[in-house]
């Protein structure tokens, strides 16, 4: 596994147009910078109050990383911030002075250089004729976090070995481009492409051992969709239609590189396993069909009626390839043997409509009735088909066999799931600065799966579900407003042991602007679910309060003070069933944890700030963890146009369980920023 | 037993929000409830249809309002320009505001409609009296945002915007300011890259409600017409397999995963695969006939054959054999 670096050819590209366009205006008149919100990407103004033709700032400059110890895996794993030259960011409005094709056009990248997730959005408009936008992101997915089926846990040696991890880059690109010719006629038009590829680690599964493997991850899904919306007086539609392609070429492989032992280091049945090679090859492929319709109705002035079809289609044609070797098992009577080849074939249709309908009632000036009917409903129908070929084919215990044996096997599947929602509630104004709600939420659903040529041994799953609602919204004097909701569900009976069952819930957020400059907001979030059948008793308590306090005096200018906190608690406890002896444990799970964020911008002097703060997170429970990020930033400018930046970003990361996997490391960047 | 479950929550909720009502009742005291009711009266007649000679035009609103003049408008301002708007040519602000003669007349802001102060619903109304089109309006039915009294200027600001389209900020800013525990949650080790910019929280919701995620009451923005949100970028989990695991359909990715941030690895939501797994996988009767189960409503997920011996390590992450956990095209047991 190894950092992509191909993007920093982008990023030399980009810094030398940037820096182009930077020599362009350098006769421009300087325009104060504005105030940065930390850990908030950076955003184009809604319009530039300029009449210049570019505007806007760029960050470059060079990033180094000093670990200070712990494990490199981890810190890829969550971080992935690596050294060299970067393009941090840039934000650029080019505005047309004149009649042109377009108004005005706004570059965005954020990023660039070998960074684990970097962004471009450029978007481009005409005023009353098109607005056209793209977005392409690369993102990188490392993960090498230690596996806890890693054999040698057993011997008591630690291991630093995922079973499941990879170093991918996920590309991700979407197009959108809206045109306007009438206001009866809106058209719009959406490609969107998202390809992930790479390399990973992965195991071969065969019959009584699995076995550490390469894989090569490459699949791609384009995605276009078109529509238009239809404006009338009373009436709004939306018409869309759309179509998907995806493909998947996995490959899991191994050697040749000598024997693999696998996870199972013991004698199944008097024989030693070992895989020799192995390269299992999968083509799948999908195609769909997508089309979502909406209606607005306002028949009458006190009336709203709207609905939504939603339909999309996905077929599957996958094939595998298979071909191993080595001292291997074959199920299922366990045959021994040194060379297996599959090959299969799997289709799958599955249609997915789904719908609402809705009626908004405003019988009163005060009150309303909202009514809506929600349905989701898929079918899969699936078939597989696997022909096995076994060379060198022995017997388990000295026992006889043929030395070659092939065999096939075919899978119908059948999957319906339908489920439903109804709800009704009714909104009240009790005073010009009170509104209460209250109503009642009905959730009923099946769900088959199995064998359709065997119905008696299919999986079955039943949901229904009430649930009284209730809320309240109060915009009291002095700018302080409190929302209240609440929730109580008795249920009969849910799809899978976890799920919401009889479960009360209870949100309540406030907002509190007491000065121009000031604001309070807190929340407090409460879920209790239980599920009192005796062979689930569940248990599960869950409490979140927050508060944020933002202080901005004089618009920001010298400054600003963010700080938010967190108290978060979990308790979960449920019977489960362990095998082997099939005996009744509890599974229990716990989670406490404080979750501070702080951050300062100091205006140092017109255009010189300096930004410090971070965040903290100290969990305690089932798997107490410490992360620490705290980051300073500092931007000093030395010409009208041009500034300094520096930054210092820390992050500390351990576990009480798991102290192989705790990392520190410190990340220091030096660059300019040039302002235009 | 459901009238005893509600007793606490009704007692947590209803006290102090009636503590809550009856004070601002008295705080707004019956002369401002008067006039507050007064401009109530006002507001719903501005955005109704007036004759002509009740407006005065976008010029005679800038001699006092110079910096909400229509040109000064980042998007409105079409409303003067563009010619699929020409009823309103001239009147930008009275399109919004309502007629203005009144209140032009005697520069009493009583006599015009004003979003500040206005009750949400109200407020909103009037913008979607032009906004209502597309799917923002078809799921309205299904916003938090709308049921809990979130104006559209909570969030959308027409004179002063800091971001497109017409956002009083940045547009994951803005969300966290309400929900700061989601803000909190993303401070933890494994989660989306939300703050480093790779993301946005409207790449998976849709702030203006949607019924895809009616199963879970997070407004998702759909993917592939009406599929969750993840599978846009996890398209390699969307399918359709042969093989589907049940609870990825109807559960959604969050029985698993807790798609903010977690402090466990892979975002689960238990600290260990096994618990995961084992907490659904209960259910004694694997292959039985239906009746053969504990009851016909008993759940889905059946207990694992008796050769996954917990006590080894080797069996304790279960994805580590059932390596195609989201769905498998050749492995009714997701090995392969």
């Amino acid at each position: 596994m190894k950092t992509a670096s191909s993007n920093n050819r982008v990023a030399l590209v980009v810094l030398v147009s940037a820096l182009w366009a930077a020599a362009g205006s350098a006769q421009q008149q300087p325009a104060p910078a504005a105030a940065p919100e930390p850990q908030q990407p950076a955003q184009t103004a809604a319009a530039p109050p300029s009449d210049r033709p570019v505007t806007g700032s760029i960050d470059f400059g060079y990033r180094w990383t000093v670990k200070e110890y712990g494990n490199n895996n981890m810190y890829r794993s969550i971080v992935n911030l690596g050294d060299g030259p970067k393009l941090f960011d840039a934000a650029l409005s080019f505005r047309s002075l004149r009649p042109s094709y377009t108004d005005r056009v706004d570059v965005q990248l954020n990023s660039w250089g070998g960074e684990p997730y970097s962004t471009a959005r450029v978007s481009a408009r005409k005023e009353g004729i098109y607005e056209l936008g793209f977005v392409y992101r690369n993102i990188s997915y490392y993960n090498n976090i230690p596996s806890f089926a890693n054999p040698l846990l057993e011997s008591g040696l630690p291991s630093f070995d995922s079973q499941n991890g990879y170093d991918i880059h996920r590309r991700l690109f979407d197009v959108t481009l809206d045109i306007f010719p009438n206001r009866r006629f809106s058209p719009y038009f959406v490609y969107s492409r998202s390809a992930g590829t790479g390399p990973g680690l992965l195991t071969f599964v065969g019959p009584g051992n699995e076995y550490l493997s390469n894989r090569r991850i490459d699949d791609a899904v384009n995605i276009f969709r078109a529509g238009s919306h239809l404006n009338f007086s009373k009436a709004n539609f939306t018409l869309e239609f759309g179509g998907s392609r995806f493909r998947d070429d996995l490959r899991v492989f191994y050697g040749p590189g000598g024997a693999n032992p696998g996870n199972r280091r013991t004698p199944l049945l008097g024989e030693t396993l070992r895989l020799d090679s192995a390269d299992q090859q999968y083509g799948g492929g999908s195609t769909t069909f997508f089309t979502r319709h909406s209606a607005t109705l306002r028949p009458f002035r006190w009336m709203d009626l709207s609905g939504e079809f939603l339909f999309n289609q996905p077929s599957l044609n996958a094939t595998l390839r298979e071909l191993a070797a080595g001292n291997l098992v074959s199920s299922p009577d366990l045959r021994r043997n040194t060379g297996q080849t599959v090959t299969g074939t799997a289709q799958a249709l599955r249609p997915h409509p789904s719908g609402t309908a809705s009626l908004v009632l405003r019988p009163l000036d005060r009150l309303r009735i909202v009514q809506s009917y929600y349905t989701d409903r898929f079918h899969l129908s699936s078939f597989s088909a696997l022909n096995q070929n076994l060379t060198g084919v022995a017997g388990l215990l000295g026992f006889v066999l043929p030395p070659a044996v092939s065999e096939a096997n075919t899978n119908l599947v059948y999957f319906s799931s339908n489920y439903n929602r109804y709800q009704a509630e009714a909104m009240f104004d009790l005073h010009p600065r009170v509104t209460v709600r209250g109503g009642y939420r009905k959730i009923w659903s099946e769900v088959l799966h199995g064998d359709p040529s065997d119905p008696e041994a299919a999986d079955r799953g039943r949901q229904r579900q009430q649930v009284a609602l209730a809320g309240v919204d109060v915009r009291l004097p002095a700018n302080l407003t409190l929302f209240g909701a609440a929730e109580v569900s008795s249920g009969d009976s849910a799809l899978v042991r976890t799920s919401l069952l009889d479960y009360q819930r209870v949100k309540v957020r406030g907002r509190w602007k007491p000065l121009k400059w000031a604001t309070v907001n807190g929340t407090l979030a409460l879920l209790r679910n239980f599920n009192g059948r005796p062979d689930i008793n569940l248990a599960y308590r869950s409490h979140e309060s927050s508060l944020s306090l933002v202080l901005s005096p004089r618009g920001g200018r010298r400054l600003n003070l963010m700080l938010d906190y967190m108290h978060s608690a979990l308790a979960s406890d449920m019977f489960i069933i362990l095998v082997p002896f099939f005996n009744r444990d509890i599974s229990r799970y716990d989670q406490n944890g404080h979750q501070v964020g702080a951050y300062v911008n100091l205006g140092l002097t017109k255009n010189a700030r300096f930004d410090f703060g971070g965040s903290m997170v100290v969990v305690d429970g089932s798997r107490p963890t410490r992360f620490y990020q705290p980051q300073a930033d500092l931007v000093l400018p030395f010409r009208s146009k041009v500034s300094w930046i520096a930054g210092w970003r820390f992050y500390d990361f351990n576990e009480t369980q798991f102290r192989s996997e705790a990392f520190r490391s410190h990340l220091f960047l030096t660059g300019l920023r040039i302002t235009m | 037993m459901f009238v005893t479950r509600l007793k606490l929550p009704l007692a947590l909720f209803a006290l102090p929000v009636l503590g809550l009502v009856v004070w601002s009742l008295a705080a707004a005291g019956p002369g401002q409830a008067k006039q507050t009711a007064g401009d109530q009266t006002k507001q719903e007649a501005a955005p109704q249809p007036a004759p002509p000679a009740e407006y005065v035009g976008s010029e005679t609103c800038s001699g006092c309002h110079a910096d909400f003049a229509p040109d000064k408008l980042a998007y409105h301002k079409e409303i003067d320009v563009v010619k699929r708007l020409s009823e309103w040519k001239g009147r930008a602000c009275e399109s919004c505001h309502g007629p203005g003669k009144a209140h032009a007349e005697s520069a009493d802001p009583k006599l015009i409609f004003s979003f500040k102060g206005a009750p949400a619903a109200k407020a909103s109304q009037t913008c979607l009296k032009c906004h209502a089109q597309g799917l923002r309006s078809s799921g309205r039915a299904f916003d938090a945002h709308a049921r809990n009294s979130v104006a559209c200027g909570s969030c959308h600001t027409v004179h002063a915007p800091k971001a497109k389209p017409l956002l009083a900020g940045v547009p994951n800013g803005l969300c966290v300011t309400c929900h700061t525990n989601v803000k909190a949650e993303f401070f933890r080790p494994y989660r989306h890259r939300l703050a480093e910019g790779a993301i946005s929280c409207i790449d998976c919701h849709n702030p203006h409600g949607s019924p895809i995620g009616g199963r879970t009451t997070a407004q998702f923005r759909a993917s592939h017409g009406n599929e969750q949100p993840c599978l846009k970028c996890h398209s390699d989990k969307r399918g359709p397999f042969t093989f589907e695991h049940v609870p990825v359909r109807t559960e959604g990715c969050s029985a698993c995963h807790e798609p903010h941030g977690s402090v466990n690895p892979r975002m689960l939501v238990r600290h260990q695969v096994r618990f995961l797994c084992l907490e659904c996988h209960t259910t004694p009767g694997l292959g039985l006939p239906a009746g053969a189960r504990p009851s016909g409503t008993a759940p889905m997920g059946q207990t694992p054959p008796a050769f996954h011996d917990l006590r080894s390590p080797r069996y304790r992450n279960c994805t580590t054999c059932h390596i195609k956990i989201h769905g498998s095209y050749m492995s009714g047991i997701f090995e392969r």
